[in-house]
Formats: structure tokens, sequence, C-alpha cells
């Protein structure tokens, strides 16, 4: 009646009374086949070990650690490499996985990827982060094979850790130790760029400026020296001069009580000279000034009144007629020109060197600009330098560690267990499913026997399709179906049927 | 619980009919006089040896001085024959004492009696959709059921012509029957037949006789069966019994495979369907109730029913009250 009208709890209760064994029987059955297929299931080992990751036993801050990698990611890569055929086939050949089976090595592979777990620790204290370590587990159909895999693939991991971390601390350090050379190359170009330039400008560096200075400051006093003593030497030859000039005018004949005329005209050219000194220096109303243009007119005036001189010439040459005293006057007059001649060169050389130094002083600011840029492409360099220096001799040291395997690595806890019981298959598992594919199967058979069945049974079904009355439930009470099976079921209840009747039949009609 | 009722409701009904009409078995007095509840009990329900055959015989002929055979449409029962039943018992619950199909019997007639209170009902048609039903067992057995009640006097007639199995049940001849007289061979009174009474065996010691039931048989319709069932008398026969009767129960044939049961229950009150739980399909009940969907269903009989209500299993209400 299952599907043809809507049943309650009562109905379905009926049904079950009425259907039971066909429930019951798949369901005492299926689990004792499962139980029984359960030993013709391959049996299947798993041995486990336990790897921990050990940090690094130098502290941090004394040695940088050179991977910084996360673990769980170093250890997918390093699962990957490892579950490589070029990894696994040796194995597979070694303990001969799954050679009695005909498959090809593909598939074996594959196969024994499947049968290899690595399942990380989450570290159960909060906070704590980081893998404390991880499990590595086998399952093979024989428990030393798996064992033995487990352990092969263990220090296959181990093994790949240390090398994985050398070879990552050896690759910094090489990529440290090429960037050095370069720097080191780098510093030297900028070293020699900067002695050339100190070379080329020695002089007008900007650190020399002070010395240039000072040296201009001498050569101008050496030079104000030169000069005066220029000008004394100037008026003692004039003196000298016309000292001779006396010496030999009163020599010739000569007593003239004129001042004779050579010495006017030196006093002449002495007071121009010292004329043109002063308005160089001083306005034309500065008392000196007016003072010297005055004794100028005053002497041009006695110098025009003065009878014209004889035209015959003091000459300092000496002759023989020269008294004593005159040679030594023309001795005196020669050494005085050499001396004259000897400042003016001093004179001219101090200027030339003056003149060196201005220009050193006035090309220092560009010269200090180019010294700076190449001071800074040198300073720059030589930090670049030193930086990569303190790096590489970190990466040096931890390197050192890896090598040594004090830095992080993998420590194997326990060693492949060798398993005592098989995992799989297991029987209870096996029976339960048996069991619960036995009721469903059961429920199955049922509902689509219920289905199938359309016979009225009870006033509920008369009603819900003819919708008339029952007046009457008459029980069965014919002997068609055999009556032992009432004795041996327990959950069937016993009609009342009074002891002094016989089974009623209904023979139809 | 349902005899109670029963009592109740034949109280009401009993109250109505003196307003209406005087009763059947007041008006033919002179055929049966009903016999006392206490005694048809002690007749029927206690172990003790039956009264003498001439004591009983007198219940059932009356005194005919003034009642023809079939004069003016009466009829003269006393004219019915008797004939030696021998009742297939284990087929028979409504006749035991007590038990659950007792029970069950009794509770269908109450359900009866409370249809008539509704609306008028003396004439009972029982069919089905199939055959191998159970209609047979349910007539016979609510005749049975009637009849120890009170005494009341129950017509049974197989209609069923062509496959007529109910005198099997009574264990009695089954000519000349209902065929017979639909073909206009015979009259109603000569098909009537009664249980002549029954030695008192060891076997059946606890066995009440049979109460006052008249039985017509089925008789040897064989292929005329369709006409015969179209028969006017059919129609007459029932009017005529049913002064005489409190109850009329036919069994016919099932109304699927052949038209017999529909043509009879044009005749009838009311129409009692049969369904064999289990057996019967929903679709077949649904298509015999649209058959006779002309005449007045009473409802179903579910018949064989294995996981029955618990009915009549207080041991110790037995049938003494009835």
């Amino acid at each position: 009646m299952l599907g043809h009208r809507v049943l309650n709890l009562e109905d379905y209760a009926t049904i079950l009374k009425r259907r039971w064994w066909i429930i019951a029987i798949p369901t005492l059955i299926l689990p004792i086949v499962a139980y029984g297929i359960s030993h013709f299931v391959q049996p299947r080992y798993v041995s486990q070990t336990l790897v921990l990751v050990e940090q690094q036993k130098v502290p941090d801050s004394y040695v940088k650690p050179v991977v910084t990698e996360d673990l769980s990611a170093r250890l997918a890569t390093m699962k990957e490499q490892i579950l490589s055929r070029s990894r696994l086939e040796p194995i597979i050949e070694r303990f001969n996985l799954y050679g009695t089976t005909k498959m090809s090595m593909d598939d074996r592979i594959d196969a024994v990827r499947k049968n290899i777990e690595i399942k990380p620790i989450q570290s159960t204290i909060p906070g704590a982060g980081g893998l404390p370590g991880f499990f590595i587990s086998y399952q093979a159909s024989e428990a030393r094979t798996a064992q033995l895999v487990c352990g092969e693939i263990t220090s296959l991991f181990v093994n790949e850790s240390i090398s994985d971390r050398t070879a990552s601390a050896e690759g910094t350090t090489a990529f440290l130790q090429a960037q050095l050379a370069d720097a080191k190359r780098n510093l030297d170009d900028q070293d020699a760029k900067l002695a050339r330039f100190q070379e080329q400008n020695s002089g007008r560096l900007p650190d020399e400026q002070g010395a240039n200075l000072n040296m201009l400051n001498s050569l101008n006093t050496q030079l104000d020296a030169a000069t005066q003593a220029l000008a004394r030497l100037e008026q003692d030859k004039s003196y000298e001069e016309a000292m001779l000039a006396q010496q030999s005018a009163q020599g010739s004949t000569s007593a003239g009580g004129t001042v004779a005329p050579q010495t006017q005209q030196a006093e002449l050219d002495g007071l121009l000279s010292q004329e043109a000194d002063l308005t160089s220096r001083y306005t034309d109303d500065y008392p000196d000034v007016v003072t010297v243009r005055r004794k100028i007119k005053e002497l041009r005036a006695q110098m025009a009144k003065a009878p014209e001189p004889s035209t015959a010439p003091a000459s300092s040459a000496p002759s023989r007629h020269d008294s004593l005293s005159v040679q030594q006057l023309r001795a005196q007059l020669r050494a005085l020109d050499q001396a004259i001649t000897q400042k003016k060169h001093d004179q001219a050389e101090l200027q030339v060197q003056i003149r060196g130094y201005q220009g050193r002083i006035q090309s220092t600011p560009a010269v200090q600009e180019q010294f700076k840029n190449i001071t800074r492409d040198y300073q720059t360099a030589q930090q670049f330098y030193d930086d990569l220096l303190g790096k590489m001799n970190q990466s040096k040291m931890a390197t050192d560690l890896e090598k040594r395997q004090q830095g992080e690595n993998f420590k194997v806890m326990d060693e492949p267990n060798l398993p005592e019981a098989p995992t799989s298959p297991n029987r209870l598992v096996f029976a339960t499913v048996g069991f619960a594919a036995g009721i469903a199967l059961g429920l199955l058979i049922v509902a689509l026997i219920e289905y199938r069945d359309t016979a009225v049974r009870s006033e509920r079904d008369i009603w819900a399709f003819t919708k008339l009355p029952t007046l009457a439930v008459i029980g069965f009470a014919g002997d068609e179906q055999p009556a032992p099976s009432k004795h041996i079921w327990p959950f069937r209840r016993r009609p009342d049927i009074p002891a002094d009747t016989k089974p009623l039949m209904n023979a139809g009609g | 619980m349902s005899r109670i009722y029963e009592a109740l409701q034949k109280a009401e009904s009993e109250r109505k009919l003196d307003q209406h009409e005087p009763r059947a078995s007041e008006q033919q007095i002179d055929l049966e006089p009903l016999t006392q509840t206490a005694v048809a009990e002690a007749e029927y329900e206690s172990p003790v040896a039956a009264p003498p055959a001439a004591e009983r015989s007198s219940r059932y002929v009356a005194p005919v001085a003034t009642a023809p055979a079939v004069a003016n449409g009466t009829l003269d029962l006393s004219k019915i024959v008797r004939r030696p039943w021998s009742p297939s018992f284990s087929q028979l619950p409504a006749l035991l004492q007590r038990g659950p199909a007792v029970e069950q019997f009794r509770s269908l007639r109450s359900r009866i009696f409370e249809l008539r209170d509704v609306s008028p009902l003396k004439s009972i048609l029982i069919s089905s959709g199939m055959p191998q039903e159970g209609k047979s067992f349910v007539s016979v057995n609510l005749a049975l059921s009637l009849a120890r009640h009170k005494n009341s006097k129950v017509l049974l007639i197989d209609g069923d012509m062509r496959r007529y199995t109910t005198h099997q049940l009574l264990g009695c001849e089954s000519q000349p029957g209902l065929a017979d007289y639909l073909g206009g061979k015979v009259g109603i009174v000569e098909i009537m037949q009664r249980a002549e009474d029954m030695p008192v065996t060891d076997a059946t010691k606890q066995q009440p006789t049979l109460p006052n039931l008249t039985f017509i048989a089925g008789g040897n319709g064989g292929d005329k069966a369709a006409d015969l069932s179209g028969s006017p008398r059919f129609g007459d026969l029932i009017r005529q019994a049913s002064p005489y009767f409190d109850w009329i129960i036919v069994d016919s044939s099932p109304v699927l495979p052949v038209s017999d049961a529909v043509n009879l229950a044009r005749s009838c009150d009311g129409v009692l369907l049969v369904a064999r739980g289990g057996v019967t399909k929903f679709p077949i009940a649904q298509r015999a109730q649209s058959e006779l969907k002309a005449s007045k269903i009473l409802g179903f009989v579910l018949n064989a029913v294995h996981e029955a209500p618990l009915i009549g299993s207080y041991y110790g209400y037995d049938a003494k009250s009835e």
C-alpha cells in the first residue's frame, strides 16, 4: 500500500510486523557475508614514524638563519620532490613494491604515492606557531615492507632537508661573494678616479684653498717689500748721480752757483713720481698732493729761469781723469743699477706667482663641485662594499652552521614501527557496513513489495479508496497456512483462539 | 459490549415498531411463536441435552388451521421441508459460544442494526468484486449470527446460481434451489428448507443446534443464470417472504466477472461488499463499488485479516445474554 495513500505510524508498524523477516534475513546474512569478504581483502599494514623539527641551536641574534622559508611550504616542496618518479623508482625496485602485479611502472609509482602519507602535527599550544614535527606513514600489504619503506622515505626526507638547507645557504654565500667582487671592482674604479682627479687638480682642491690664500698674502707682502726696496734703490741712485754730477762739475771747472740742472731735473722727476704715487691714492685736495704740486711748479719756474745748461752730459762713464771719489761713486752707481735690475726681476716673478695663486683661488668652486661628486660616488661604493662584506660574513657563518648541522634540522624521534596488526580490513567496520546494507536492502525490498502490493488490509485502506465504512473485520482463521511458524517466532502475537475451537476456514464463494 | 448495545438498539427499534406497524412475527403468531430468550439460550448454549423432539417441533409447527400453503400471496411456512443438515462447524464460527470470530460477527450484526435505525433494511445482498473472497462464509455466518439474536427468523438465499457453495457449509442438498424457482418450475415454499434436529454426539456436545434459519439453495442455474437473475420472480420472492422473516440474507456471485449480483441487488434493500484482507486489490474494490452504484452499499466487510483487531479476547463474556 506504500505510495498509494498516506500512511500513518500504525500502518508502518503493521507493515514492519508483517514483513519483518524480509528485513531480518538480509540484516543477518549481509554482516556475515561482509565479514567473510573481509578475509579475502588484502590486509594493509601501516608503519609510521615521527619526525621532529629541531630549531637552530645557535640563537638567531648571533647567527641569522639563511633559510627563512616557512617550514610547511618547504615540507610541501620536499614532498613533491620526494614523491617524484626519480626518487620513488629506486625504492620501488629495491623492495619490489607491487612487483607481483602486472602493473606498469607509472601505475606502481601512483599506487606507492597513494600509500605515503605526510601529516604535519599541528601544535596544540595556542600561539606557538610553526610545526613541531610531522608524521610519515606508509601502508603496504606486509608489515616488514611497510616498515622498511617508511624508514627509507624518512631518511629521504631528512637528507633532503639537510642538503636543501646546505645548498640554500651555500647558494646565498656564493651569490654574496659574486656581489662582493662586483662591489670591490666598483670601489677600486672609484678610488682610481679620485686619485686621478686629485692629481690633476692638485693645488686647486677645496682643502688647499687656505694654504693658497696664505701664500697669496705672503707673496703680496713680498711684492710690497720688493717695491719699497726698489724705490729706495732708485732714490739712492739719483742721489749718487747727483753726487757724481757735482763731483764731476767741480772737477771740470764749473763753479757755478746754480744748482746743476741735472739735480733739478732729478728732483723734478722725484716730485713727479711722488705726485703720481699720491694721486693714485688720494684726491687732488689732499694737502700732500697740493704741496707736491706747488713744489713742482716752483721747481719748473726755477728751471725755466735758469740758463740753458751745458749739454755736456754728466757721463757716468769713468774716465781716467776721474778722481777717486768719483770712481767710487761710479762703482756704487753700478752696484745700485744691478740691485735695481735684480729687484725688478724679483718683482716680476712675484707678480707671476700672485697671478697663479689668484687663478687657483678663482677656479676652486668648480673643482670643488667635481670633487664632491667623485667623493660621493666613492663613499656610496665604499658603504655598499662594507655592507656586503658584513652580510657575506654572516652567510659564511650560517653556512658553516648548516654544515655542522647546528641549524634547523629534522630529527627522527620514533623509528618506523613494525605494525603488529593490519589496520585494514577492519572486520568490525565491514560487519557494520554489512549490517547497515542489510537493513537498507531489507527496507528496499519491503518498500518495493509494499508498493506493488495493492491489496486492502485494513479499514483505513478501504476508507481511503472507496470512502465506504467497514462494518466488520473478520480475523483469518483458516488452516491454509501452517501454524508452526507461530511458535518459532517469538515476536508474533498468538491470536486468541479459544482452546475448544478448531481453526476456521473460509472456503470462499 | 456489543450485546448491551444491541439490547438497547432492540428496545429502541421495538418502540418504533410499536408506533408504526405491528411486527411481522406478531402478525404471524400462528406460524412460529418466538420462544423466550432464556429458552433459546438454554437451547443454544447450555451444554445440557436437547429437549425432546416433540417439544421442539411444536415451536416450528405452528397451528395452521387458517393458513393454506400459498394463498392470496401468503406463504404457508409449515410446509417447509426439514432435511438432515450436517453443518461444517469449523467454518461456522458464528455458532461458537465465545471467541473472537463470534464477537466479530456480533459486531457486524450490531452495525447492521444501527443501519436499520437510519433507514428500513431487511434484505441484504452480499457480494464482492472477485470470486474466493468469502461471500458465502460471511453470508452464512451473518445469517446465523442474526438468527441467534432473540430467535430472529432469518432467510438465507444462495443467489450464486453458477457456483453455489452455501449448501456445502450447511451440509445440505442444493436441489431444488433458487434457479428452479426463477425458472418457474416450483414455488417459494418448495425451495425452502430447514434443518432437522441433530443428534447430540460427543464430538459436538457443545455445538448448538442450528437456530431458526430457513435456507434457499442455489439450484443449478448453469448458463441461464444471467437471464434467471434478471427475472422479476426474484423480486416477488423477496416481497412475499419479507413479512415472515426478520432478515433476508442473499449470497451472490461476484460482480466483476458476471452481472447476476447487480440484477439481484435491485430487489434488495442494501448491499454488503466483502473484501479479503491482503488479497483483494483496491482497484477491484473500487470497481465493485462502481458496479453496484445503483444500489445502496452499506459498507465493506474485511474478511480473513491476519492482523485482526483484538475483539472477544475478554473471556467471561459469553453469549448468555443473547
